[in-house]
């Protein structure tokens, strides 16, 4: 029984901390567009600024409670990295408790049972706080000041931020160097990345056919989170594929998806259901190759 | 295709760390069944004279006393009987052949004739080669050290950088060949500032520098480097077997002794042996440090040895000696650095036949998974 002895000095934890450097941009910005902003026009309380900041807090106190407790053992670091990635996607009008309540169970349930499973965990996550939250009251993904004005943006407005999205998920121009940053690391998947957003933008391309204008254009590209889910969610390597063929197809089953629901049914959770969708058929599409085996 | 460079610790290495071993008390001859055995228990038996026949032959590397049987491990970890011989420290030989002064004259079917004789396990694909093949377009002499933590080959160059030019001269002009190629990786910049005075003196033998990736010993990544020259008739050979053959053409000789490049991770330091073969590796190792364990040639794919009751075989080149490693096993993260590194592009890690064991998806895995060994379960 041969063993080794010698090991890559690439590290998976170094790989996890560097992503998370990339998402403290995104957070900067999200607390200045729904706290600071909001604060500065008279739409909410000093207290109300911090919102978008307790967030990704909660997660990561969360995050690092459990990994205390249940020790770093099968990769329980990344949980701390998935509850900032779900903290960043959710509403800024979701109530802190409830968020807290159940990024609680969640973690507690990803731990005892869905690691074993391969089913994405932060879309699953941000879809349950969603569904709970719209279910306990009207839930929406705009702002105070989104919700109370007309706009009349640009596309500079929308790549830098001003579309509709989660907490701190709207600033494209930050996404888009992000994810020149993260190619540079070993182990994420760029090419799910970079084939996603390449084929979201050429699906956003057949708006034109359907009557949307330019600007609308953008501002569907730019809205409800895709970007961000194209560049941090889809290309977590546990619910990603393997071979690089297979990694192709389910970028592209992801985007023509979440495209549909995008445009055709204005769907806030697009990207997260498409995901999701893909994920829950890949792990389905391996059982029924292990049975026929 | 993009090959991994291996990435080890920083060590000095400098062939000055050198010691002999050649005079053992006793050699320890492995004894492979069923074989006729020319001698009996308390038997004198002189240096070089045959001991074991059979499909292969086996001599002795010193004079002495034959003293029975002994159970001891290879370095694969496979329990093995030995023929212990006990040294009279005389180095007597039965019939002691002089160095072959009408060496240069030697053809092709001289060697044959002289690698038969032996019918060593060491030159047995040499000779192979040779008798399959009547035609042979070159010769191709790997080098380079490909295994992590090994620096034989490294020392045989930078020691005797004239003896390896030689030697490839010779075996050139006995196979009657136009030119020869020495294969070294470009990541010694003071072992290729040797070289080029050399190679001028040398027409017929052709230096080629390769980029320092790991395995660059496989056949199928070698030819995507030696495409111009690597033919279906083209003898490949290591810097040792050369060695063996030079020693064989040129001094008569059989080959006994060889460098061992032994390398201390816990103590940072490298040095090299000139050793008798057939020892126990304890002997052989000064200072062994507590807790540590000790690996054979390659880091990658090796077994941990009880130094104590395993026998140096002429195919170890490297001991390395680590500390105790603890790494833990997580889950598969399914982030497929493995097939990326995979130097053969395997469609299947896990199940193909065409596997050359060189364990690079083990040693990329984050999740340290040992691969190989999920495999050979």
């Amino acid at each position: 029984m041969s063993k080794i002895f010698a090991k890559s000095k690439l590290k998976y934890d170094s790989y996890l901390l560097i992503c998370i450097y990339t998402l403290i941009p995104l957070i900067i910005f999200g607390f200045y567009k729904n706290g600071i902003n909001l604060y500065f026009k008279g739409l909410v309380s000093l207290i109300y600024i911090i919102k978008p900041l307790l967030f990704p807090a909660i997660s990561l106190v969360v995050g690092i409670g459990y990994l205390l407790i249940f020790k770093d053992k099968d990769h329980n670091k990344a949980l701390i990295y998935y509850n900032l990635l779900i903290s960043l996607c959710i509403s800024i009008n979701t109530n802190i408790w409830l968020y807290l309540g159940l990024i609680v169970l969640l973690d507690l349930i990803y731990i005892l049972f869905l690691k074993k499973l391969s089913i994405n965990f932060v879309a699953l996550s941000i879809l349950i706080i969603g569904l709970v939250s719209y279910l306990i009251k009207d839930y929406s993904f705009y702002n105070h000041y989104e919700i109370i004005n007309n706009h009349s943006y640009g596309i500079i407005d929308f790549l830098i931020g001003r579309s509709i999205g989660g907490v701190a998920t709207t600033n494209i121009i930050l996404l888009l160097i992000n994810v020149l940053i993260l190619s540079f690391l070993p182990y994420y998947k760029k090419d799910i990345a970079i084939m996603g957003l390449i084929i979201y933008f050429v699906c956003s391309l057949w708006g034109f056919v359907i009557g949307y204008n330019l600007n609308e254009i953008i501002n569907l590209l730019c809205s409800y989170s895709v970007v961000f889910a194209i560049i941090y969610i889809a290309p977590i390597n546990n619910y990603s594929p393997k071979k690089e063929r297979n990694r192709y197809l389910y970028i592209a089953i992801i985007c023509v998806l979440a495209f549909i629901l995008v445009y055709f049914f204005n769907n806030v959770f697009a990207a997260y259901i498409s995901i999701l969708g893909v994920n829950i058929l890949s792990i389905l599409q391996k059982l029924f190759l292990k049975k026929r085996k | 295709m993009k090959y991994v460079s291996l990435k080890g610790e920083k060590l000095d290495v400098s062939i000055n760390n050198y010691y002999e071993y050649l005079s053992p008390n006793y050699v320890f001859i492995p004894y492979h069944a069923p074989r006729s055995v020319s001698k009996k228990n308390l038997d004198k038996i002189y240096k070089e004279e045959l001991l074991l026949e059979g499909t292969y032959n086996y001599y002795s590397n010193i004079s002495g006393y034959i003293r029975g049987f002994k159970d001891f491990n290879n370095y694969l970890n496979v329990n093995e009987k030995y023929i212990v011989i006990e040294n009279d420290y005389k180095e007597k030989y039965l019939n002691k052949k002089n160095i072959n002064k009408d060496y240069l004259n030697t053809k092709k079917i001289d060697l044959i004739n002289k690698l038969k004789e032996y019918k060593s396990f060491y030159t047995a694909k040499i000779l192979d080669f040779l008798e399959t093949h009547e035609i042979i377009d070159n010769i191709i002499v790997i080098g380079f050290d490909d295994d992590l933590y090994n620096y034989a080959n490294r020392y045989y160059l930078e020691k005797d950088i004239t003896k390896i030019f030689d030697a490839i001269s010779l075996l050139t002009n006995v196979l009657d060949l136009n030119q020869s190629y020495l294969l070294i990786k470009d990541n010694n910049s003071k072992l290729i500032n040797n070289i080029v005075d050399f190679e001028g003196s040398y027409p017929n033998i052709k230096v080629n520098y390769l980029p320092d990736i790991y395995p660059l010993s496989c056949k199928a990544i070698l030819k995507n480097y030696t495409k111009t020259y690597y033919k279906i008739n083209s003898l490949v050979i290591n810097l040792e077997e050369l060695l063996i053959i030079y020693d064989i053409i040129y001094r008569n000789k059989y080959h006994t002794e060889k460098v061992i490049s032994i390398t201390d991770l816990v103590n940072k330091k490298v040095s090299f042996c000139y050793t008798k073969t057939y020892v126990l590796i304890a002997s052989i190792i000064k200072d062994f440090p507590d807790n540590a364990i000790c690996y054979i040639n390659n880091p990658l794919n090796s077994n941990v040895i009880d130094i104590n009751t395993t026998v140096l075989t002429p195919d170890v080149n490297a001991i390395i000696i680590d500390k105790k490693l603890n790494y833990i096993e997580n889950p598969c993260i399914n982030c497929g650095k493995c097939e990326e590194v995979c130097p053969l592009k395997l469609k299947d890690l896990t199940s193909s036949p065409e596997c050359i064991k060189c364990n690079l998806c083990s040693y990329m895995c984050p999740s340290n998974i040992n691969l190989l060994e999920n495999k050979n379960e």
